[in-house]
């Protein structure tokens, strides 16, 4: 069995994304290859012949390719089909854009946001927002898929180098052209991918609270800032901070949980953080019953400690 | 312009669902059924587009159960015009809901195609990108604004770490991202005046497309419920846990 | 199970059942709970936001019972009065005071499309529709008796003190009305008044159209109730108050023609009720199954479990009640008054038991302003003494059902 995983990257540097998908990869037995598309996307694919598990890397460097746009991108992954047992991406949003576009174009339905391989067509992937799992068998000759990135290690990154080979590019579709892209400004990481998040609720009562009272504990964790449904519609965040079913679907490391009370809708987003820490006034707060670490207190009192703690400690 | 859209009819979002105790699937007797919300967002996006004066004519389809009737009654009190059921009481994958709506687009002719970016039942965010793909259009998924211009529609989508800009020439395919719009709901006259809309019915067969499922649910559970774990007595001890047991900071 | 069974409603009143939960889960709900103080604001006009009414205006509540031709919608005229106890429910749900706002509405509504002459149909039927704050109101009740007078003894000495005297091409009002629904806000009242002293009230009170801002009519009082308080509760006084003849409704038997629309009334009455005790239900249902007492789930423990069993039997009881008194007004059955009476007893006590358990599973935290369960509470008392107290309903059903012994009249006190 040989499996294509199309690589997370940012031209120059290789994201924490593709060693995940990678080592997801390897769980399904096999060769693995990596494919590299981008325009000056040479320092990425050095890097993702450095990951263990990787037999080879395929290098599509084309201006065509730049900003990884979901029709050019298909093709050239379609084009290299031929070769492989299965098609694998991370469920980046640009793995998400690209993925279903190439099972539709091979005729294969594709297995999404696989959490667990237990064999090479045996996955689980959670449904209804993680309150359930799936298990399922793919019956396509081709697999093609998408893994959460949460669910699996990051492969290792190791001094020997694998080939790297040119891929032959195939036509641009030319169905869309690029405009321009926004990152946002913020210092802090981005929801989805960061290893702690601090989230507020309604009790933080104003957007101002949110910058006062959480983002310096955030900014001193590295943090990523989240928010309740009930906090986005007081309008206290914007809702791409919203963490929960209608919202983002996060597992970090460290959930920090401050003045949140855990209704289903929000528990759905975050219950699959690996330690979860509760702040609440309120001592019989239903987030308590998810919570590893449950501190019952006034957040106004306790998240200015915690800053001022850490911040002590990490000075010592 | 004319503006397919297509709605699923899922289980209420509010609803913690549940697995049958044999593992086969989830529970969804009694459980109250609404429009995905995230095509209702589509529906919403199509009629602001009517508004706005870009569309003419607001097509909804949804491939289901005949109950699926309901959801595009909803999306036909919200502003569309007529209502299209593909009508399947298997479950149909997003591969096939596809081929279904590229043989639907072929007859409809539309410009601009607008569907959620994904159910929240099977979470499986494909059947846009799906459609798009057998169509041989450009995609726009996971957009939060839209700008249509001449024979061209721009759309801002949200990506890892910001936003992203495409122009797509018509016809394109959007996927509704959370932020595109906020729905309206059906409100009570024009849920009446929705009860005098067409709604034409048709099967998979009809357009020659099989549903067999291409994967095989072997096992349905539900994961570990987390425990609750300890009540920490100040801030000290929690850092100090955070720190030492637990290894986060 | 305490909700409305999906498979009695029609397609339709699924739908407009869905867009009323959405707009109450989405909009009302949230609103209640995050500003707990401001029904306690001593300002009435302060209390409601007039956001929540532009909401209730955009999902088209308000302006129920208007005909379609004045930019209303026509119901199912079969299941009319279902549909009015459907969405009743739902918008009281989220608050009973906003449902008691907007229901005053409907009922009025079709007050006016039945007796009003076209030109004033024309006249103020657009003008409810084009302003989100428009409200009506039904004035019937004065200070020296309301349901309890009208019971009806149907003689001169209990006829209402209300007086209009025709005076050339004008009606002259003079009298007071109090604890009267939307008295303090409305923009247009419907006012009955003596019109023939020597005869009973069923053949000498006629009604009358009296816009907001009439010389002569003072709005004298906000009353401030223990619950429902969104909807202000208003009094007014006629002095020498001046309607033009064609204001006129119903001449002499405004209250004999007044029936069918009361009944519709009592429906949608008892079904708000019935909208506070499923609010009772789910906030303590959520609660039990959330909130840890020696070490499990309140849910768990037995005594909570019996008590939220017999919450949602007598939810399920009053259902199975108001929907028959529903189905017995929407075909005109010959029970429908009795029935309606019965509803609006039955919906008023039982929920008020469902409220006072409420009260009691969430402990302490029951009887905390800012938990919003002894708001339900107050709501649901205060519905044993609206739209006619619970033991004059009582009285209307016997003196229905035994019209020639207990409904004959005895005569005055020798």
């Amino acid at each position: 069995m040989t499996i294509l995983v199309l690589a997370e990257h940012q031209d120059t540097q290789l994201d924490e994304a593709t060693a995940k998908a990678v080592s997801a990869a390897g769980r399904m037995g096999g060769d693995v290859h990596v494919l590299v598309a981008g325009s000056g996307c040479g320092a990425a694919a050095e890097a993702a012949a450095r990951l263990e598990g990787v037999a080879k890397v395929l290098l599509a460097d084309d201006p065509s390719l730049a900003n990884r746009l979901a029709e050019p991108v298909a093709a050239l992954v379609v084009s290299l089909a031929g070769g492989y047992d299965a098609l694998l991406a991370p469920s980046t949003t640009s793995g998400k854009n690209i993925m279903p576009r190439v099972a539709a174009l091979l005729d294969v339905m594709q297995i999404s946001d696989v959490i667990a391989v237990e064999g090479p067509d045996l996955f689980q992937r959670p449904i209804y927002a993680g309150n359930v799992i799936q298990t399922v068998r793919s019956t396509d000759a081709r697999k093609v898929l998408t893994v959460r990135v949460s669910s699996f290690p990051a492969a290792a990154v190791t001094a020997a180098t694998r080939p790297i080979e040119a891929a032959a590019i195939s036509a641009d579709p030319a169905r869309s052209s690029f405009v321009r892209s926004e990152l946002s400004g913020s210092e802090r990481p981005e929801l989805t991918g960061a290893r702690i998040v601090v989230s507020g609720g309604r009790a933080l009562a104003s957007a101002e609270n949110f910058e006062t009272v959480l983002a310096p504990l955030a900014d001193r964790l590295g943090a990523a800032i989240g928010a309740s449904r009930a906090a986005v519609d007081a309008g206290y965040v914007s809702n791409d901070l919203q963490v929960g079913q209608t919202g983002k679907i996060i597992a970090p490391d460290l959930y920090i949980a401050c003045g949140i009370s855990g209704a289903i809708q929000h528990l759905a987003g975050m219950k699959d953080s690996k330690v979860i820490v509760a702040i609440n006034k309120d001592p019989e707060a239903p987030i308590f019953q998810v919570a590893d670490y449950g501190l019952v207190a006034d957040l106004f009192e306790a998240v200015p400690e915690f800053h001022a703690t850490v911040a002590e400690k990490m000075r010592a | 312009m004319k503006v397919v859209v297509a709605v699923k009819r899922v289980a209420d979002p509010n609803v913690k669902v549940r697995a049958l105790a044999d593992g086969s699937g989830v529970d969804l007797a009694n459980v109250k059924m609404t429009m995905n919300p995230f095509d209702e967002i589509a529906v919403e996006e199509a009629v602001r587009l009517k508004e706005a004066g870009h569309a003419t004519e607001i097509v909804v389809v949804s491939v289901g159960p005949e109950k699926s009737a309901e959801t595009l009654r909803t999306a036909l009190a919200m502003g569309a015009d007529r209502g299209l059921l593909v009508r399947s009481d298997a479950v149909v994958e997003p591969l096939a809901v596809a081929k279904i709506l590229k043989a639907v687009a072929e007859t409809e002719k539309p410009d601009l195609i607008i569907v959620g970016k994904q159910a929240i039942d099977d979470d499986a965010n494909q059947t846009g990108q799906m459609l798009a793909a057998l169509l041989g259009w450009g995609q726009g998924t996971f957009a939060s604004k839209i700008a249509i211009g001449g024979a061209a529609i721009e759309v801002t989508r949200e990506v890892d770490g910001g936003l992203q800009t495409v122009n797509l020439p018509l016809p394109a395919l959007v996927t509704a991202d959370l932020r595109l719009n906020e729905p309206r709901y059906a409100s009570l006259p024009n849920i009446m005046k929705a009860k005098k809309k067409p709604i034409d019915e048709k099967t998979p067969a009809d357009y020659g497309v099989a549903v067999e499922p291409r994967l095989t649910v072997v096992r349905v559970h539900e994961p570990a419920t987390r425990k609750a774990g300890i009540k920490v007595g100040s801030v000290a001890e929690l850092v100090d846990k955070l720190r030492t047991e637990a290894g986060v900071l | 199970m305490i909700h409305a069974d999906d498979g009695i409603l029609s397609q339709e009143q699924r739908l407009m059942r869905d867009s009323c939960r959405s707009f109450v889960d989405d909009v009302v709900t949230p609103f209640i709970r995050s500003n707990w103080q401001r029904e306690w604001d001593m300002s009435p006009g302060e209390r409601l936001p007039s956001a929540i009414l532009e909401g209730a205006e955009a999902i088209g509540v308000r302006t129920l019972g208007v005909p379609e031709e004045f930019g209303g919608i026509d119901l199912e005229k079969e299941t009319e009065v279902r549909t009015f106890a459907l969405i009743s429910e739902e918008i009281a749900r989220g608050d009973s005071g906003l449902a008691d706002k907007l229901v005053q509405n409907w009922k009025v509504s079709i007050v006016l499309r039945q007796f009003a002459p076209k030109h004033l149909q024309e006249k103020w039927f657009p003008r409810l529709l084009e302003d989100p704050k428009f409200l009506l109101a039904h004035c019937l009740t004065e200070p020296r008796g309301a349901s309890d007078r009208w019971l009806p003894y149907n003689v001169p000495e209990a006829s209402m003190h209300t007086k209009a005297v025709l005076d050339g091409d004008h009606w002259v009002i003079n009298g007071r009305k109090q604890f009267i629904s939307n008295g303090f806000d409305a923009s247009l009242y419907v006012v009955y008044a003596n019109t023939d002293p020597s005869v009973g009230m069923l053949q000498g009170t006629s009604s009358f159209l009296v816009p907001r801002g009439t010389p002569g009519l003072t709005i004298t009082k906000c009353n401030e109730t223990m619950g429902c308080r969104f909807m202000n509760n208003g009094e007014l006084v006629f002095e020498d108050c001046r309607v033009p003849a064609d204001h006129l409704l119903v001449k002499s038997t405004a209250l004999a023609s007044a029936g069918q629309y009361f009944r519709a009334g009592k429906i949608i009455q008892a079904a708000k009720n019935l909208g506070v005790g499923v609010a009772c239900f789910e906030r303590t249902a959520d609660y039990v199954q959330n909130y840890v007492q020696g070490g499990r789930i309140l849910i768990k423990h037995q005594a909570v479990a019996l008590r939220l069993a017999d919450m949602a039997t007598r939810i399920e009881a009053v259902r199975s009640l108001v929907e028959r008194a529903a189905k017995a007004v929407d075909e005109a059955h010959p029970d429908a008054d009795i029935l309606c009476n019965m509803a609006k007893v039955y919906a008023s006590e039982e929920i008020m038991k469902v409220a006072t358990h409420a009260l009691e599973l969430h402990g302490g935290n029951g009887a905390m302003l800012e938990f919003g369960i002894e708001k339900l509470f107050r709501d649901a008392a205060i519905f044993l003494h609206m739209d006619a107290t619970v033991d004059v309903s009582r009285m209307k059903i016997i003196k229905n059902m035994f019209p020639a012994t207990a409904g004959k009249y005895a005569g005055p006190e020798s």
